[in-house]
């Protein structure tokens, strides 16, 4: 009887179970995230300035023109190729060593340094870089004015308004995120080739360099490219510490196209710039595919549970030690201190006897009577529930499709899938601009749910790496049993997987959640009003409007419930993974 | 013949009868307007007569009361505003006004945008100076030239006489700002032609923001289009400011912090306030100092279009303007009230002689403006 249930559910099956949820998926993903990108290519050849007029308008090749004939767009490639390539150099040096230190040696409180890393996550990149403008802006920077003022100096110690003030912060900002793949990497290697090596007589350093190091390469130059494109893909460092310099970079110059303040914006343009973009992305996919692929070759993960043994660090646990301690500092601990400082004084100024007798509580009073606050709390919460609920759902049905069926697009739906983390937020917003804009017949122009489309698509990427992977660790017998006791699929995947990928589920809704209150790059470019204000395009705003030390006040409460949001979901999501302290 | 004297008589009671039917007349200064008032230092007997001010067409008042609500989308700060919105709710309980401030690019661009999309964003819009000419090609604006205070408002630099598009609400007073722990104000030039040589302004010490409608355009009426543009490139070329995307406020914040000497422009009335809060900033202007209106306007497609026409003739009257005062500390833009007292940095300003920026001005020379300007902000000349 079961086995003519089984057999009469693998029937409908081809028609139903799978196909029509594969096929629903793949619909899905290549509207959500071809139509977008579809329209931004068109919009290029238009000759509308604004995209609601594009149907009235006719096709010209003017804004191609425009941006490829002058040479400030090659400046800007060079820009933008120095600050993601130094970034990416800096983030993925520090979290190597880092990782190395807290996985493979035997350094004192890596409890305390692998906690402490992890904490950094909950400093949006937006206050982390205004932060640093209080430290290191040339003349009013805390620490440049203690530079020039006290010890005498001419110039300032370090302008943070430059290409590698821009490096600096963006690189410290990318450390957590390798960090935390790199660990598990490293924990997980097979220690014999290492032991082999020591056995024949290798030194450290030589083991390292020529063991190691090879061992892990597949690993770094995926983790490389992933870190290359999230550089590429940050708006809020190089708008907050490039845009007050001049210095452009692909982003800020896209969105200082649609937001020229002496004109009506050529959208045209900004889409054309967006294709340097998108040949990027291609290419960065491509590489980061293929290397993936490549380093299953290379596995060094076998699942057997090894032990790597710890390397003694002897003296150089304390310049190990050290360098833990000041990257935790600088990554989070200084601009905490400098946005709490910031947001008890009555208007910007340099720590002082007199700034200090002038504390005052009105810059919270002031976000406690702003009318703007309520509502834009209100719309991020929904924005990030739905955003977050949407990604886990539609991720889990995808990877579901991609590894638990024969669809013979499964790969193609994956690839889709991945393609968003490849553009960067301002052009995924730009993209879907085009769209709300030019869609009558259902309104989202303006409106929150814009955003929450927006945001759903552009996490569609992370969302499905973290299910696919979860979906190989459940093992097939289950979900054959299930079907062979007559459960059809929505019970299968309600009953099954979901009990059992509760970590990974409950992980990622976190994740979304955390990652989609700080990003300002689509809601920037999406954002139309109060309406659709959410918390990053308020505190931009507040910002570039003089509310300095009030966007202080509203940092410091926004990374105190960020640090408590990342500690507990280490807790309960990643604890129940296995990953060890 | 007495007949005829008759009949004059009794259509003229008729016509009388019929306007007093569809007017409102206010009622008596609601307590918390005076109270207010009072606070700040005026009386009742400054609102003028201020019920006839405030009468305007029955069906607009009925029509308000029907919308209940209207929206604003402006420049104040939300504190500022509150001042506004108390006072004009006391006086028309049945209108809820729900405001936002939102930055030039939001304000003036995307309301074009949105508007020209077919999308509502506002009733009323305020600071769309500069960007005037893409409102009105859009025809995205209202005949405002009806509501009764509109009179007040002195034509040609406070209102569009011609097509009754935009009024000013302020005088805006657009000057340079200084740090005074860093800059004397004697050592600043009084001339904007000492401005190009003189050494304070070089290394970074002057920053400018994005704005070059606030002051360029009223210099560029005053001197010309040839030296406008020949003191734009200097500026750039020579003197090498720093260029700040920053709005205006936050360039005032980032000037009291010391993060430059001088910034430019800067309205008057925001230093002051700044100041208030004991950051070391001050204000002045070399010679003629840059005068613009903040131009207000009622968007074309006005969910609550009566709202919007009570508040506004409010905003205009006497009350409106004292209320606004009381807010921001702008200088009002009604006839009976240009005075001194109203005045920020009054010994900066009396006796200056001033460029105006017109609304012709706006139409015709903004857009070569705006053209120069961004090729040189972007730094390719």
């Amino acid at each position: 009887m079961a086995q003519k249930s089984y057999q009469s559910h693998s029937f409908w099956g081809i028609f139903g179970r799978f196909q029509l949820l594969s096929w629903t998926m793949l619909v899905v993903v290549a509207i959500g995230v071809m139509a977008p990108l579809l329209l931004l290519l068109v919009g290029g050849f238009s000759s509308a300035r604004l995209p609601s007029e594009m149907f009235q308008a006719g096709f010209t090749l003017d804004n191609y023109a425009a941006i490829y004939l002058d040479p400030f767009t090659y400046g800007l490639i060079l820009n933008t190729l120095i600050y993601a390539g130094g970034s990416v150099l800096m983030g993925m040096s520090l979290s190597l060593i880092l990782a190395y230190l807290v996985a493979r040696t035997d350094l004192p409180y890596k409890g305390f340094f692998y906690a402490g890393i992890l904490c950094t996550l909950a400093v949006p990149g937006m206050l982390q870089a205004m932060a640093w403008v209080m430290i290191f802006s040339p003349r009013m920077g805390m620490v440049n004015q203690f530079w020039t003022r006290v010890l005498g100096f001419d110039g300032p110690l370090f302008n943070i308004y430059s290409l590698a003030g821009m490096v600096f912060v963006e690189g410290l900002r990318l450390v957590p995120t390798s960090f935390l793949m790199l660990v598990p990497l490293m924990r997980s290697m097979d220690p014999a080739l290492e032991e082999a090596a020591t056995v024949a007589g290798a030194r450290p350093k030589s083991r390292l360099r020529r063991v190691t190091l090879p061992l892990l390469a597949p690993g770094i130059l995926a983790m490389t490219i992933y870190q290359a494109m999230t550089a590429l893909e940050v708006f809020e460092v190089p708008g907050i510490l490039g845009l007050p310099a001049n210095i452009y970079v692909l982003s800020t110059k896209l969105y200082t196209i649609v937001r020229t303040p002496v004109n009506v914006p050529i959208y045209g343009q900004a889409n054309a710039l967006a294709m340097i973009f998108l040949a990027l992305a291609g290419v960065t996919v491509y590489l980061y595919e293929r290397m993936t692929r490549r380093g299953e070759r290379f596995a060094v993960i076998t699942g057997k549970g090894y032990r790597p043994r710890e390397q003694r660090l002897g003296y150089w646990r304390y310049p190990g030690m050290a360098l833990g301690a000041v990257y935790i500092f600088l990554a989070s601990v200084l601009p905490f201190l400098v946005f709490i400082y910031t947001s008890f004084i009555p208007y910007l100024q340099v720590p002082s006897a007199k700034a200090f007798r002038n504390l005052t509580l009105k810059n919270y009073v002031f976000l406690y009577t702003y009318s703007t606050v309520p509502r834009t709390l209100i719309n991020t919460v929904i924005m990030v529930v739905v955003v977050a609920t949407a990604v886990t759902v539609l991720s889990f049905l995808i990877s579901y499709v991609i590894v638990r069926t024969k669809f013979r697009w499964r790969r193609v739906l994956d690839q889709l899938a991945f393609v968003p983390h490849a553009i960067p937020g301002v052009i995924m917003g730009l993209a879907f601009f085009w769209i709300f804009a030019n869609l009558h017949s259902v309104n989202l122009y303006g409106t929150i749910w814009s955003i929450c489309i927006g945001f759903t698509v552009r996490f569609l990427s992370y969302g499905t790496r973290s299910m696919n992977s979860a979906f190989l660790q459940v093992h097939k017998e289950l979900e054959e049993a299930a079907f062979v006791s007559g459960a059809r699929l929505h019970r299968t995947l309600k009953r099954v997987f979901l009990p059992l990928m509760l970590p990974v589920v409950t992980g990622l809704w976190t994740w979304v959640i955390l990652h989609a209150v700080r990003i300002a790059g689509v809601p920037l470019m999406l954002y139309q009003g109060q309406d659709n204000q959410v918390l990053a395009v308020l505190i931009w705003n507040m910002w570039d409007q003089g509310y300095v030390p009030s966007v202080a006040a509203l940092g410091t409460i926004l990374m105190a419930v960020l640090f408590l949001v990342t500690i507990w979901s280490r807790k309960v999501g990643f604890r129940r993974l296995g990953v060890k302290k | 013949m007495k007949e005829k004297k008759f009949l004059f008589l009794l259509s003229t009671l008729a016509v009388a009868l019929l306007l007093s039917l569809s007017v409102t007349a206010m009622a008596k200064t609601p307590e918390s307007i005076l109270k207010t008032l009072a606070k700040n230092g005026f009386s009742e007997s400054d609102l003028g007569d201020i019920d006839q001010q405030l009468i305007v067409p029955a069906a607009w008042t009925a029509g308000a009361k029907k919308e209940g609500k209207v929206t604003v989308l402006s420049t104040m700060d939300e504190d500022q505003w509150n001042v506004m919105r108390d006072m004009f709710e006391a006086r028309y309980p049945f209108i809820k006004i729900s405001y936002s401030r939102a930055s030039h690019e939001d304000r003036a661009n995307k309301t074009v945008e949105a508007f020209r999309a077919g999308r509502f964003v506002t009733d009323i819009i305020t600071g769309i100076g500069g960007n005037f000419y893409m409102f009105k090609d859009a025809g995205a604006l209202w005949d405002m030239s009806s509501i009764p205070q509109w009179q007040a408002i002195p034509p040609p630099f406070f209102k569009d006489a011609d097509h009754g598009l935009w009024v000013g609400i302020h005088r805006r007073y657009w000057g340079w700002a200084y740090n005074t722990d860093l800059v004397k104000r004697k050592d600043l030039p009084n001339t904007y032609d000492e401005v190009l040589t003189n050494p304070l302004f070089r290394n970074g010490n002057l920053a400018i923001g994005n704005r070059p409608q606030l002051w360029l355009l009223a210099l560029w009426t005053e001197r010309g289009k040839d030296w406008t543009l020949n003191f734009m490139d200097k500026l750039f070329k020579v003197v090498k400011p720093q260029r700040r995307k920053e709005g205006m406020n936050a360039m005032v914040q980032f000037l009291g912090a010391g993060e430059w000497h001088i910034n430019v422009p800067a309205g008057a009335y925001r230093v002051k306030g700044h100041a208030g809060t004991g950051s070391p900033v001050s204000w002045y202007s070399p010679e003629p100092l840059t005068v613009a209106t903040s131009e207000l306007a009622i968007m074309s497609n006005a969910q609550s279009p009566n709202a919007a026409r009570l508040l506004v003739n409010w905003w205009l009257s006497r009350e409106g303007m004292l209320a606004q005062y009381i807010g921001d500390g702008a200088p009002p833009s009604r006839e009976d009230m240009m005075k001194d007292k109203y005045l920020p940095y009054p010994k900066e300003i009396i006796g200056k002689k001033l460029a105006m920026r017109s609304p012709q001005s706006e139409l015709e020379i903004q857009p070569l403006l705006a053209e120069r300007w961004n090729k040189l902000w972007l730094g390719q000349h």
